[in-house]
């Protein structure tokens, strides 16, 4: 296909990213970086995702990606006879939108040329856009759960197949993604994360001095892009030179099967699920091999692709020190210890303890503190206007199926206007022609009446999102916590009924933690909601404010309807800010702030009492009046009629 | 350039593509290392339509679309009436479309060929006249004429339709597949446009439960319903890697290396269908199937009758003409572990649940019933 033509599709606000500020010219970001090339170097790869900090520069990255890319396009390896193609264009980073409505990302009926010629004209989406270049998503968690599922299919197949609105075509869309996130939020989709090879971590910390460098640098680009870019030219000629060198040697560097088995063997400790990532980490240390410029791959690759590609899958810790004594599923790992059939490489079950378990001890330490300090970090965020984004949502969604009548800020259905119109079209011809109107192209119009249109109707596949706020404090701990167990399992077998979301969160000590996003998954729930321990002070504050962050982040993402279901004994003590110096008043303090966003976002809220009635002073019936919750006390072992009192609370809204 | 097709072009393309998604070949059926019972149940069911599909539930990365797509390689071609947007089967005559019924009736006679079985892909954004069909809008424009243009049930008839991550597809999609797999037919009565047509598949399906739950409806649809899990043999997943790797190196030649065993297998699927309406069930072993689903408290009779025709093509599989307990024993819980899930939060392990019923059925059994099963 002629790029040209792809990129200046009109209508679009996706339009290609220039890149412009070189990528040797990017401080610090050493994965990224190397995860990015080792995707430039093998496509196969599929692509990167980065959980970035905030800082400035890994959007950058991915865009300066694009100068890097080979001269024949991404898939050059794959299709040598194609030579076909713009230079300039075939750089290209194509940019996804997370507002992108389906029709954009997917293709569809091309309105203006169908009526112009009479015939079906398809337009091209985005993904097929993207073919043999770069995707780059920012805040890729943030993207629309439909729009994530189409780009993995799309990962999945190299194709898109577009089955809507009359058409039915097949697309190229042999693309690798880029995606962004912040660190501090949601992950990207499970669907993602699985099909690329890299989920690379920024460091928390960038050294101060990287930090100034990048701010001087950013400002040198800005006065002068050109010189800027000329500086760096050196580097950048070199690095592509590398990086040709490494897609010529790609083919032929070798692993060795033991090698194969060290990635297995560390796949299988550390938990990883399914056997895609095995697949990937090794075609990840050939790429490294290469890079470094190796016919064969050796340790240092093999640690690289632990790093890189393994690691972010584990599911299982393994202790950074004597892996044996605390692993939680010892058992089966060391079978393979005492497995004589690697006997035969004889010195190799004494080097493997070496360097690469030292990589994934190393990568393990980094990456703790980083998620020990999100929950301080949520709580102070500053909303934003909750109205504002449910407005958005409401033209997103799948479009379902035509209506004839018009809702406001209805969307014009054209397959459906057009096939309403269509049999009209010769009698309205003939009408024309009798009426001697002499517009050009008569013949060849297609006559749309008021009567003809027919608009979109959009649906949302989301029900109601449940967020379980569970209070899991020492108080909890007696019986309260086996009673408040058996209602949420209640309200759980109640949301898979009606396919409900479940979000599950637990708070105790001086934080709260997010156990399980929202999901349709109750098995998941199930599962933690069991496993649930109780102990510590009771930080209520800031077990809401995640329930409030949690149902912003749902909205952005097309759920409707939300509900906070806070179960606790209504005894909060630890602030936000932790232990203070006079927390009863500003617990209270805060408890009436959260209150008053809850209803602002018009998030609706429920609080179970999960204390014993005689000994209660009222504390959760107060806090219900402070959020504006309904209320509802659970009594001794009849957890029934708390989830009935619970589901009769939730207005379900008619289908639609 | 994309390739635009028209959907009765894609209709007939399907039934000629073979072997490759897009410009790249499919992995080969044979080289997919374990996860046996998936790859089991698939063929039951290549075998046996009528089993009613197949249902793919399990880990992220362990090949459930691998599987899937490399079935469609395997299939043996079908005879199909030369032209027919459908691919009506000429020998069975009460199943033709409208179109091969006035034809049969103006000429006597209908024209055939060899095709390939359909396997169609049912995108998650597909819309809703696309998969049922829909009026054809450039003749509606041209012409004026209202004339059908066949969807998705029309291209899959006589052949499998695939869902990848089937727990993400719509509702309204769901239903719209639900009533074309249960009548066999495809009603549509939009835009004017009104007419029946036939729409015989399999439906398989593949997902991650963690993504979400299937609804019970649709669950119990499917005949069989494997679960799939990572396998954690190292030295299996070393030869999982490995074989990837030449495959991706190399395809063509990877494919020439299992050419084969493709072909012993397809073969032995080609005689399996021949085989499968001469296998016999013995009353007592219909007895015990019974007995299984009493004691499981299995709603309906969909479970008894996927066992019992699971067993029988498993026994037309290895060219048995009886079915004994070992077919029965090796199907069950495929049959049954969907159908027993009355409590969605239970993470008992069901399979388990239904080995154990079966241990105290089979001693129950004759002796020359009770032969287990050979290989």
């Amino acid at each position: 296909m002629t790029p040209n033509e792809s990129t200046t599709d009109p209508g679009t606000n996706s339009g290609s990213v220039r890149a412009g500020y070189p990528f040797s010219a990017v401080v610090g970001q050493h994965a990224a970086k190397r995860a990015l090339l080792l995707l430039v170097i093998d496509p196969e790869l599929r692509g990167v995702l980065i959980a970035s900090p905030g800082c400035w520069s890994e959007g950058a990255l991915a865009r300066a990606l694009g100068s890097l890319l080979p001269t024949q396009g991404m898939g050059s390896v794959r299709y040598p006879s194609d030579h076909s193609h713009d230079l300039e264009t075939d750089r290209d980073v194509v940019e996804l939108p997370l507002n992108i409505s389906e029709d954009r990302l997917l293709g569809g009926l091309d309105l203006e040329r169908t009526i112009a010629t009479g015939k079906r004209e398809l337009s091209t989406g985005l993904l097929a856009r993207a073919h043999r270049r770069l995707l780059f998503v920012n805040d890729v968690s943030l993207l629309d759960a439909n729009v994530a599922a189409h780009v993995a299919e799309a990962l999945d197949s190299r194709q898109v197949l577009v089955e809507r609105e009359g058409m039915s075509a097949i697309h190229d869309a042999d693309f690798s993604l880029v995606g962004v996130f912040k660190a501090d939020g949601d992950e990207p989709s499970s669907l993602l994360r699985d099909r690329v090879a890299f989920c690379v971590d920024s460091p928390v910390d960038c050294p101060v001095e990287d930090k100034a460098e990048t701010i001087d640098r950013v400002l040198r680009f800005e006065r002068n892009p050109v010189e800027f870019a000329e500086e760096f030219a050196l580097q950048t000629g070199e690095l592509k030179t590398e990086l040709e060198e490494a897609r010529a040697r790609l083919q032929r560097v070798r692993a060795s099967k033991n090698q194969v088995r060290q990635i297995s063997r560390i796949a299988l400790e550390l938990g990883v699920e399914g056997n895609r990532a095995d697949i990937f980490a090794l075609k990840a240390a050939r790429a490294n091999a290469a890079l470094a410029g190796r016919n064969a791959v050796n340790e240092q690759d093999l640690a690289v692709a632990v790093q890189l590609v393994l690691v972010p899958r584990a599911t299982v810790f393994p202790s950074p020190r004597g892996r044996a004594e605390e692993h939680s599923e010892s058992s089966q790992p060391e079978s393979f210890e005492d497995d004589s059939r690697s006997g035969d490489h004889q010195s190799d079950e004494k080097s493997l303890p070496g360097p690469i378990e030292d990589i994934v001890a190393q990568v393990m330490d980094a990456r703790l503190p980083n998620e020990l300090l999100l929950p301080l970090q949520r709580t102070t965020r500053r909303p934003s206007n909750g109205k504002r984004l449910k407005k958005r949502t409401s033209k997103r969604g799948r479009y379902v199926r035509s209506l004839m009548h018009r809702n406001a800020d209805a969307r014009v259905a054209i397959d459906a206007t057009l096939r309403a119109a269509a049999p009209y079209q010769r009698s309205r011809r003939a009408q024309g022609e009798a009426a001697k109107d002499g517009v050009e192209y008569r013949s060849h119009r297609v006559k749309i009446e008021p009567g003809d249109l027919r608009f979109k109707e959009f649906k949302h596949r989301s029900g109601i999102l449940f967020i379980l706020a569970v209070d899991a404090s020492g108080s909890m701990a007696l019986n309260r916590m086996a009673q408040a167990k058996g209602a949420l399992t209640r309200l759980l077998h109640q949301a898979y009924l009606h396919r409900d979301m479940v979000a599950l969160i637990s708070f105790r000590g001086e934080r709260s933690d997010i156990l399980l996003a929202p999901t349709r998954s109750v098995e998941l729930a199930k599962r933690l909601i069991d496993a649930l321990p109780a102990g510590g002070g009771t930080p209520l504050s800031a077990g809401l404010a995640q329930a409030i962050d949690l149902t912003r982040l749902a909205r952005l993402r097309g759920v409707l309807q939300a509900m906070v279901v806070l179960f606790t004994d209504g005894r909060a003590n630890v602030g936000l800010g932790g232990h203070g110096k006079d927390p009863g008043s500003t617990i209270a303090e805060e408890l009436k702030r959260l209150g008053a966003l809850l209803r602002s976002e018009e998030i609706s809220s429920v609080v179970v009492d999960t204390k014993s009635r005689f000994v209660s002073s009222g504390e959760s019936e107060a806090l219900a009046g402070m959020l504006g919750a309904r209320y509802f006390y659970l009594p001794r072992s009849d957890s029934d009629a708390v989830y009935s009192a619970i589901s009769s609370a939730v207005r379900r809204p008619s289908e639609n | 350039m994309p390739r635009q097709i028209k959907p009765k072009d894609a209709a007939r393309a399907d039934r000629v593509k073979r072997s490759r998604v897009g410009d790249r070949l499919t992995y080969p059926f044979t080289a997919i290392v374990g996860q046996e019972e998936m790859k089991l149940a698939l063929l039951l069911s290549a075998i046996d339509p009528n089993i009613g599909g197949v249902i793919i539930m399990g880990h992220r990365g362990t090949g459930k679309s691998t599987g899937v797509r490399a079935l469609a390689d395997l299939l043996p071609r079908m005879r199909t009436v030369k032209g027919c947007v459908y691919g009506c089967d000429p020998e069975r005559p009460n199943e033709l479309c409208h179109d091969c019924v006035d034809k049969l009736s103006v000429s006597g006679q209908l024209p055939n060929e060899h095709s390939f079985v359909p396997v169609v892909d049912l995108p998650l954004g597909a819309t809703e006249d696309r998969v049922c069909g829909t009026l054809d809008i450039e003749r509606a424009l041209v012409e004026g004429v209202k004339a059908f243009e066949p969807g998705l049930l029309a291209r899959a008839n006589r052949g499998f339709l695939y869902i990848d991550e089937v727990n993400l597809l719509d509702d309204h999609l769901v239903d719209a597949l639900l009533d074309a797999a249960a009548s066999g037919r495809n009603v549509v009565e939009r835009e004017g446009i009104s007419v029946t047509h036939p729409s015989r598949f399999v439906l398989v399906g593949s997902g991650n439960p963690e993504e979400g739950e299937l609804r019970p409806q649709l669950l119990d649809r499917f005949g069989l319903y494997t679960q799939i899990t990572t396998i954690t043999d190292i030295e299996e997943r070393v030869e999982i890697v490995q074989r990837r790797e030449r495959f991706d190196s190399d395809p063509e030649a990877f494919h020439s290396e299992q050419a084969a065993e493709q072909n012993t297998l397809r073969r032995r699927i080609t005689r399996a269908r021949k085989l499968l309406t001469h296998v016999e069930t013995d009353p007592e072993l219909l007895r015990l199937i019974a007995e299984l689903c009493v004691s499981l408290k299995v709603d309906g009779h969909r479970g008894e009758l996927t066992i019992a025709r699971s067993a029988r093509a498993l026994a037309a599989f290895e060219g048995r003409a009886k079915a004994n307990s070992g077919d029965i024993e090796r199907v069950a819980v495929m049959s049954l572990r969907h159908r027993l899930r009355r409590d969605p939060l239970e993470t008992v392990d069901t399979g388990a649940r239904i080995q154990e019923v079966l241990v105290e059925l089979i001693p129950m059994l004759s002796a020359t019933t009770r032969l287990r099963a050979v290989n």
